[in-house]
This record gives C-alpha cells, sequence and structure tokens, in this order.
C-alpha cells in the first residue's frame, strides 16, 4: 500500500488584472466550503485538506510574481485526485483557474497536465495520520457512535467486560459498523545507513560551525522587533480561527541570502522529512500530538519558504508546543530565514525567546483564502483512537486486551 | 534574580487579603482627569510588604481608562494585544464562550460599548460595617475629584473559603519564586508569570509597556488583571444532579458523589485523586499527582474541574520522570494568580450543601456568584489559554465531546449562536459512564482585561 495521504501543491502565477476576480471567486468558496458551486468541496472523496492562498508581496524590498498557491492532502493516485476535481459536474473551477497563467479550460488532458506541471516544488512533508482514507475516518467516527450510544442504552445492567464486547461487537453488525481494515505498515529506519550517516553528519557540523557563527553575529542586529507583529493583521487571522476543532496556519518568509543559508535549510528540511517519515510517524512531531499534516515548500528559486499546517485546537496552543517541545526543530529550519529571533549554531535559542517568536510568527503568517477540512470535528488522536475501537471489533481478545479496549470509549 | 520590589507592587499581587473579609469593586468613570490626577496623587493603594489588617485599596485600569490618562495603549508600546482589544471582541467571545446567555450585549459591565469604563477600585475591609464606612468615606471624595461610578458596585463577603455550590475554593495557588513562601515543588513559577519586569517561566522579561520614547518600564512591578463577574445557578446546579438519581430526596448522596467528580475534590477540598472519602487524611491537598496516581482517570475523572485548570503531570506522554517532569513544566506555564471572591448571598448559611438541598424550592434570594479575578502577565498564554485550551475544550485530555462540567461551555448543536448543554463523562470500568444533557450552571455578568500598575507608575499617572 502506498504511503497516505499524500502533499498536493500548485503554485502558479496570477495573471496581470486578474487579482481581484480571484478574490472574489475564493471569498465566494470561503463563504460555503461544502456546497458552493464553484468547489464544493464535500462532493471531492479524496480530499483531508485543502486550502487556497493569494501570497502576498514582502513590505518592501525584492517583489515576486504574484502566486495562488492552491494545496491538497490527498488518497490514492494522484491522477484520479486530480481527474476527480476536474470532472466533479457540481464544480465550475475554470472561475478560479481561469484567473491563473497559462490554464487551458476546455481539455481534460490539458488541464490535468497543467496541474501537474505547476506542482513541481517538493514538499518536506509531516503526517499526523497514516494510511486511512478520508472516508474510513469518518465512517469511523460514525462507528464510535453508533458503539457509544449503545453503552449508554445499557447504562445500569454493569455487564461484565467480556459481556459489554459482545454486546457492543453484535450491535455493530445489526447497524452495518462491522467493516474493519487492514493496518497501514509504517516505514522504518534504515538502520544500515546509520555508520555512514554519523561521520558525514559530523564532518558536516565541524564545517559549518564557523561560518555559522559569523552569520549569526551579523543576523542579531536584524531580529524581528517583538512589538511588531501589526496589530490589524493579527485581528485578520484571529477572525477566521478557532471555529471548528481544528486550526490552519499559513506562513511565508524570505531566506536569508546566501547559498550557505539555503543548502543548511535544504539539510534541515530532508532531515525533518525523514525523521517525520520513519521515526515520529505515530501521529506525533517531536512530542507535539495535534498536527495532522505540515508541509515547507522552498519558493522563488531558494528565496522564499512557505508552510502549511492543519492542527487541533489554538494557535496559541500550537506555538506554544513548538516552543515547549520541539524548539529545536524549528530553530534549525526558521533560524535560515529573515527576522527570526536570534539562534546560536543553527538550533539554540531562537524559538526559546517565546513572546518575541509568537510575534514574528504572526508577523509573517499570511491570509488564507480558502481552508475546508473533511472531519472538522476530530482530532489526530481521536482518529487514532477511533481506529483502535473499530479495530477491536474483531479477532479473539484476552480478559486484559478487553479492558484496555473498553478504554477507548 | 532581581528581589520582588514589594513595596512598588499592589498588594493583591502578594496577597490574598485573607484578613479582611469584606469587598467591594467600584467601576469608574474618568470625568475630569486633572481632579483625578490630583485624587490619584493624594490617594494610598496598599503595598504588597505585608498582609493588610485594616482597610485597603488598590486600582486597576481598563485600555480605555489609560487612554483617557493620555497614554498612547498599543502593541507598539509594548502593551499586550488582548488588553489594548480587550476582552470583548468577536474572536475573543468564540474562545471565551461569551455567546448566547453569555453574550456581551447582555453584561451589566465591561462590554465594548461600555468606553466610559476606565477603571476599578477594590476595597477591602475586616466586615460589612467597617466596609461600608470605608466606602463612604472614599466614595464621599468621587465627586469633587472627577470620579463617577458607572455601575452598582459589587459587594463581597467570605463564605468561609467557599464558593456558592459548596465547595472550598481557592485551594490551589501558584507560588512565585523569590517570595520564601513554602510549597510543593510543582507549584513554583518565575514572578515574571505574574508581575513585570521580572523574568517569566522562560527565563525571559515578559513584554511590558515602555513609555517616554522607551525610557520608562511603564509596566514594571505591573501585572494584567482578568475580571469576570460569574453568576451561578446553584438551584439549578444541585436539582440537576439530583435528578439524575431519582431526585433529592433519594439521590442526594449519589449527587455529592458526581459533583465532587465534576469538579475533582471532595466539598471540604479533599482531592479525589487521592481519597475515595471525604475523610481528609494528609493535611496538604495540593501536593499529588495526575497522572502517577490516577493515570486512567478512575478517581478524577479527565474531564472534571480541577484537572482541566492545573493538569500538572495528566498530560503526560508516559511514565517516565523525564516525561512526567516536561508535563508538569509545560502546564506550569499557563498559571494564572487567582484573586477572586464570590459576590451574593449563598442559597443557605455559610453555603452549606445538606442546607442547600433543602432550600432548592424556595423563592429565589437573589443572584449570586464569583467575582473572578486572575493576574497574569501574558493573557494569550495564561487566561485565555485556561480558559480556551482547557475548560471549553471539547477535546481535552483526548476525549470527544467534554467541555469542563462547571466553568465550560459549547456551542449548541441545533443552534450555532446559543450555548448547548454538555455531557460528563467518569471514567469507571469496565466502561465510562456518561451523564449528558447538563445545562450551563455559570452565566458571565460582566468582564473585562484591565492593567494594575505598580506604585511608581501610578505615581507617573499622577502627573500631567
Amino acid at each position: 500500500m502506498k504511503l497516505a495521504p499524500n502533499p498536493y501543491n500548485l503554485i502558479v502565477a496570477i495573471k496581470a488584472g486578474k487579482m481581484q476576480a480571484l478574490k472574489t471567486v475564493l471569498a465566494n468558496i470561503q463563504a460555503d466550503l461544502e456546497n458552493n458551486s464553484i468547489f464544493p468541496f464535500e462532493r471531492i472523496k479524496s480530499i483531508h485538506f485543502a486550502r487556497f492562498v493569494i501570497l502576498p508581496q514582502p513590505k518592501g524590498g525584492v517583489q515576486y510574481p504574484d502566486y495562488l498557491a492552491f494545496a491538497t492532502n490527498y488518497d490514492g493516485d494522484l491522477d484520479s485526485h486530480l481527474l476527480e476535481i476536474i470532472r466533479c459536474p457540481e464544480a465550475a473551477i475554470d472561475q478560479i483557474f481561469d484567473c491563473c497563467e497559462g490554464y487551458i479550460h476546455d481539455n481534460e488532458q490539458a488541464q490535468l497536465q497543467w496541474f501537474k506541471e505547476n506542482a513541481r516544488l517538493k514538499a518536506y512533508y509531516y503526517r499526523g495520520t497514516w494510511g486511512r482514507k478520508a472516508t474510513r475516518i469518518t465512517y469511523e467516527e460514525s462507528s464510535r457512535k453508533v458503539a457509544e450510544d449503545h453503552i449508554d442504552s445499557l447504562a445500569g445492567k454493569d455487564p461484565s467486560a467480556k459481556v459489554l464486547r459482545q454486546s457492543i461487537v453484535q450491535n455493530a453488525k445489526a447497524t452495518g459498523f462491522f467493516n474493519t481494515y487492514d493496518d497501514f505498515q509504517l516505514p522504518k529506519p534504515d538502520w544500515w545507513l546509520l555508520p555512514l550517516a554519523i561521520p558525514i553528519l559530523l564532518v558536516v557540523a565541524i564545517v559549518c560551525v564557523i561560518p555559522l557563527l559569523i552569520l549569526e553575529m551579523s543576523d542579531d542586529k536584524r531580529q524581528h522587533s517583538q512589538k511588531s507583529s501589526g496589530s490589524d493583521q493579527t485581528k485578520r487571522f484571529t477572525e477566521m480561527e478557532d471555529r471548528i476543532v481544528q486550526n490552519q496556519l499559513t506562513h511565508l518568509v524570505e531566506i536569508k541570502p546566501g547559498w550557505f543559508r539555503l543548502m543548511m535549510l535544504k539539510l534541515v528540511l530532508n532531515g525533518i522529512a525523514y525523521l517525520a517519515k520513519v521515526i515520529f510517524n505515530g501521529g506525533r512531531l517531536g512530542g507535539i500530538p495535534t498536527i495532522h499534516y505540515a508541509r515547507w515548500i522552498i519558493i522563488d528559486k531558494g528565496r522564499r519558504l512557505l508552510f502549511f499546517s492543519n492542527f487541533d485546537g489554538s494557535w496559541e496552543r500550537y506555538l506554544g508546543d513548538f516552543v515547549d517541545k520541539a524548539a529545536l526543530g524549528l530553530t534549525a529550519v526558521w533560524s535560515n530565514t529573515k527576522g527570526f529571533p536570534k539562534t546560536r549554531l543553527l538550533m539554540l535559542k531562537g524559538a526559546k525567546d517565546e513572546q518575541r517568536f509568537k510575534s514574528w510568527a504572526r508577523a509573517k503568517q499570511v491570509y488564507t483564502n480558502v481552508w475546508y477540512s473533511a472531519y472538522r470535528d476530530l482530532t489526530v488522536t481521536n482518529i487514532a483512537n477511533n481506529g483502535q475501537l473499530q479495530k477491536g471489533l474483531t479477532g479473539e481478545l484476552n480478559k486484559e486486551e478487553i479492558e484496555n479496549w473498553l478504554l477507548g470509549y | 534574580m532581581k528581589a520582588i520590589d514589594r513595596k512598588d507592587i499592589q498588594g493583591m499581587l502578594i496577597y490574598g487579603y485573607g484578613r479582611l473579609s469584606a469587598a467591594c469593586y467600584l467601576f469608574l468613570s474618568l470625568e475630569d482627569i486633572s481632579a483625578f490626577r490630583r485624587w490619584l496623587k493624594a490617594t494610598t493603594f496598599q503595598n504588597g510588604v505585608s498582609s493588610p489588617g485594616e482597610p485597603s485599596m488598590n486600582i486597576a485600569f481598563t485600555a480605555d481608562g489609560l487612554r483617557k490618562l493620555g497614554l498612547t495603549v498599543d502593541e507598539d508600546h509594548g502593551f499586550s494585544r488582548a488588553f489594548t482589544e480587550g476582552m470583548d471582541t468577536d474572536h475573543r467571545n468564540r474562545i471565551l464562550g461569551d455567546y448566547g446567555i453569555n453574550a456581551s450585549t447582555k453584561w451589566v459591565w465591561g462590554h465594548r460599548n461600555h468606553q466610559e469604563l476606565h477603571g476599578v477600585l477594590m476595597l477591602f475591609a475586616r466586615d460589612k460595617v467597617a466596609l461600608e464606612q470605608f466606602y463612604a468615606e472614599v466614595a464621599s471624595k468621587f465627586p469633587e475629584n472627577g470620579i463617577r461610578e458607572v455601575v452598582t458596585r459589587i459587594e463581597s463577603f467570605s463564605l468561609g473559603g467557599k464558593e456558592h455550590f459548596g465547595f472550598k475554593d481557592g485551594v490551589n495557588q501558584p507560588v512565585m519564586q523569590g517570595l520564601g513562601w513554602a510549597s510543593d515543588e510543582q507549584n513554583f513559577v518565575n514572578p515574571g508569570e505574574f508581575i513585570l519586569g521580572y523574568p517569566n517561566n522562560y527565563d525571559k522579561q515578559p513584554h511590558s509597556p515602555f513609555l517616554q520614547n522607551g525610557q520608562f518600564n511603564f509596566g514594571c512591578n505591573g501585572s494584567y488583571m482578568v475580571f469576570r463577574q460569574l453568576e451561578q445557578d446553584v438551584p439549578l446546579f444541585w436539582k440537576t444532579l439530583c435528578d439524575y438519581f431519582g431526585g433529592v430526596e433519594k439521590g442526594k448522596k449519589e449527587a455529592v458523589i458526581l459533583a465532587s467528580k465534576m469538579v475533582g475534590r471532595w466539598p471540604n477540598g479533599n482531592p479525589l485523586t487521592r481519597s475515595a472519602t471525604e475523610k481528609i487524611t494528609k493535611r496538604d491537598l495540593n501536593n499529588f499527582s495526575f497522572y502517577q496516581d490516577d493515570r486512567l482517570g478512575m478517581q478524577c475523572p479527565f474531564g472534571s474541574h480541577i484537572r482541566r485548570m492545573n493538569p500538572r503531570d495528566s498530560l503526560s506522554d508516559g511514565g517516565k520522570k523525564k516525561e512526567l517532569d516536561e508535563a508538569s513544566r509545560v502546564a506550569n506555564n499557563h498559571r494564572i494568580l487567582r484573586r477572586g471572591r464570590p459576590y451574593g448571598i449563598p442559597l443557605a448559611e455559610n453555603a452549606d450543601i445538606e442546607a442547600m438541598l433543602n432550600a432548592l424550592d424556595l423563592p429565589p434570594t437573589g443572584s449570586r456568584g464569583l467575582n473572578f479575578i486572575c493576574f497574569n502577565t501574558d493573557i494569550d498564554r495564561q487566561f485565555e489559554f485556561v480558559q480556551h485550551t482547557w475548560a471549553n475544550n471539547r477535546k481535552f485530555h483526548n476525549l470527544y465531546n467534554d467541555v469542563d462540567p462547571i466553568v465550560g461551555v459549547q456551542r449548541s448543536a441545533t443552534d450555532k449562536n446559543q450555548i448547548g448543554h454538555t455531557q460528563f463523562e467518569a471514567q469507571t470500568s469496565p466502561v465510562r459512564k456518561r451523564y449528558q444533557d447538563l445545562p450551563p450552571f455559570v452565566r458571565v455578568k460582566g468582564g473585562s482585561y484591565f492593567f494594575m500598575p505598580g506604585l511608581t507608575a501610578i505615581d507617573f499617572l499622577s502627573k500631567e
């Protein structure tokens, strides 16, 4: 079975004069995510999360082309996913993509080609949930709810654990919620690489120390001023936040100039993406249990770093978890970008400057024009727990296993 | 570490004023600034050198109040965004649960259009008589000093350490490093969590307002004060719980047990985690942990009030010391210093539960509740986090649909603008018990963010 869900990210220039039209179309979609007539997300079953973002220009300095970013976390293979979107009878996606360079709307093969050609940038990716289709996630949640109600109906009868399980299983069969799924095989670390990797990393570390220290001395003067997150801009973000169980973050920042910083960044991102695959694949990224899917993308030929994340709970909690549990890793990434709180040796200090870091994060946050979640009431841990509950409906369990399983309800 | 400058700090930040059992809260509008400045100069505000025994007062200002006094209150000057925007914004209504019956449009004070609210003056005295005398003396000088009370003051008299549902309150309180007070290790926080000008838990100076081109640390020895007036429906609370078990007569005992499960402590404050009965076996009611003592929540449910308000090690990834320590450390970044007091007449004398259960059907005797007051230096990371990520979070502790059974709110499934009924799960063997259809027992009547300046900063405000 292939790894799933996978990240798709289209980044494409917006046609001159089409900016306003595009903004309007996207606002209309956001106003009725599920059932709008342009991109009715509810109909596209292969999507877990999706977003449209018009990437803004930095304040002053270099200007970049105006881009539209469209990103999904999708099930199945990419062609089927894109064709599901292109062919969706209730949709009128041309209204969106006609605003973009090079889009031809009257030929399915040309469309497919265009969607793939403009999505070639690498996503350094993290999954909180592995190998579960969006449809399965919602099925398992319905199944749990049916079981919970059934348990309530037995209140006062005080059945033993064993009898209780039999009753839940029977009820699942009777209500059509008995399907279980194969467990997904998680990738394992390539331990044989270790003897090779350690000396290489050591050499890299030694070679990089001096240039890093020199670069960091000059960086310190340019760190983000702690007070300038921009209240009005922040207010625009918070107006969109905390409406459902999950929240999202789009974040865009310029990479510090020079090949050395870009090289460090790529090194770190490759490292994180690898660890995310083979170590942090149990629903926790460095101790953070709330991230559904996240990705970094280097855009503009190495000049800007784009970050998309879908997570449970509030922004404050998410950023707080970064600081409290994963400061090292994220400092290693963002210390290579402009304005980040001052760092030592790539990954020290930095995000530990908690208030300044949060202020910087807000200052570099980007407004997300459209954001969709296919299961807006479920956390990463809910999804994992539902999987365990579903699995426990079948098979022979001993007394202890049954007792443990029942704790999940 | 710099010693805590108790002489320059208003005393509420150090002491709860336990000897002064009567209090009242005056909501002020400043009508004549020069006159007010003179009054400010001539008035003594209690400092934190010792716990007072004589009538004392403290003062705090809203952002509008500081603006009225000529300050530029914005983020660029180092004020917290939450404070400058105020408690009543659309987004904060959402995360704090201020919609439906809690909507700010129904508040008595503090709502966003209440711009004439400039400050709150808090008076404390030994008893009702002393308080009334003190109030008369203080308020008599208001007219000549350009001060007007904008809403009726709230009076508060001690319930002997209880809140109105009948439970011992204020049992757990974080202790600042540097005061030299005894507490168990998990309970210490750095002073910068509650007082500006000192290192916070990240060993950083919390953001503080700087004035006069950044030369004067106006925030130093001050703090952000959160004030919410929370009305408690005591008859509804006890009736609802008794009804689960066949009414008051039949279900009394069970109702008290369920209420204790919801709170996480027995009515006398004894933590459920430690004891299956009300009998207190260890005098210290705080020296316990959740994960190590009750990992599965069988004694103190995951969703209970105290497990949310201070989860201690409860959210640990595992049982190793390193994991438990990290969980406690992270939880300690969200502590608040509580200084609330109950207001209104209890349903029965001393809020005695047995007596209240017999008084449920008597005619209503006025409103009652808690003047919730807390101090913090980072409203987003402390007060709002506790309210949003712990109290109002249906997903707390990997639950699915439980908010805090005492103070939490969630949206109605049928009408998104209303507060819905909630459920409460108590973990038991072999499977959880679920209590559904709990109505909200607490209602927000008013609220605002204030800034409580240090005495040097008050002196600064008293000058033109």
